[in-house]
């Protein structure tokens, strides 16, 4: 219990030494979660994008027949995520 | 086609490198972590305060280790048009400006108690504190431009111009007077420190490289992908 206390006292200079750990941990969690975020919010367009317009590696039925539904997707951004982690 | 193959080779490369760096990140914090907080003594002088060192210099290290490299890829985005080069730097400056900014703020913290002040505009501490503006400058010329070929030039230029202020850091403490304390670990005549605060430091120093390379990897990808989207949409609106 003492050994606890003096750990989180830090020798009377607990007001120094945890400030300067938590300001590491919350500044690089912040980051790490708003990159992997920004990572998966992308993939996530790409593939609704992609989705909404198959003709363009694939069989071309109507040229230039993908153009709707991409302008459609692009408009409302309703299109729903396929591959999450794609 | 050489635009997306290489993109597509970091991908593939990346899928396999993740878990690893994600993993190790985990691991050599909680070493690091566990030997600077607890297994570790305190300085004779300073008493506790010397655990914010743990922080503090691999902060520093990480902050001017990660200007470097956005240098670097600034200058072989600028030569050779690699098509990574520019995402990789810009990815890196957020990382970099967010190392430096722990740093700043734990060096203060540190100042208070040992020093006596939070702050001195000495050359170390005034250089440093350039270092997180030409971070913050370089991030804001990303955002300047419309045209992202015409960011990524102007971006390069700022980062490689604001790489003289690397060495002056590294030497400040040699060519001035100033509080902070000098070189201790690469002195030329070997290191200064106890083994037993090494320890933790040399831990603390690789779990931030860990995680500046895993959080790259989100960053990057999310880079590449943005790109694509951008051409998907311009190519949608051109029909």
């Amino acid at each position: 219990m003492t050994a606890l206390r003096a750990f989180f006292s830090m020798g009377g200079y607990a007001a120094y030494v945890w400030p300067a750990f938590a300001t590491a941990a919350v500044v690089l969690s912040v980051l790490l979660l708003a990159s992997r975020r920004r990572w998966r919010a992308n993939a996530a367009a790409l593939a609704s994008l992609q989705a909404a317009r198959p003709g363009r590696r694939g069989t071309r039925a109507t040229p230039g027949g993908g153009a709707t539904p991409v302008a459609a997707s692009l408009a409302g951004d309703t299109a729903p995520a396929v591959h999450r982690d794609a | 086609m050489h635009r997306f193959a290489n993109p597509a080779r970091f991908l593939r490369i990346t899928d396999a490198v993740l878990p690893w760096s994600a993993a190790l990140t985990i691991v050599l914090l909680a070493l690091g972590l566990y030997y600077g907080l607890w297994a570790s003594p305190v300085d004779y002088q300073q008493g506790a305060t010397v655990r914010i060192m743990y922080i503090h210099v691999p902060a520093a290290w990480m902050g001017m280790m990660i200007y470097s490299l956005m240098a670097i890829a600034s200058a072989v985005a600028l030569i050779w048009r690699h098509p990574l080069a520019d995402l990789i730097a810009k990815a890196a400056a957020p990382i970099g400006a967010s190392f430096t900014f722990i740093c700043l703020v734990s060096g203060s913290l540190w100042g208070a108690p040992t020093w006596g002040t939070w702050w001195v505009w000495d050359a170390r501490l005034t250089s440093v504190l350039i270092l997180f503006f030409l971070y913050l400058g370089y991030i804001a010329i990303w955002q300047a431009f419309d045209d992202p070929t015409r960011a990524a030039r102007a971006a390069a230029i700022v980062a490689l111009v604001g790489f003289v202020n690397i060495p002056i850091i590294k030497f400040s403490v040699d060519w001035w007077n100033t509080l902070h304390q000098g070189e201790s670990l690469f002195t030329g005549h070997g290191s200064e420190i106890d083994p037993t605060m090494l320890r933790p430091l040399i831990l603390m120093a690789l779990a931030f490289t860990a995680y500046f390379i895993t959080v790259l990897i989100y960053r990057v990808r999310a880079e590449i992908i943005a790109r694509k989207l951008r051409v998907l949409r311009l190519s949608a609106i051109e029909g």
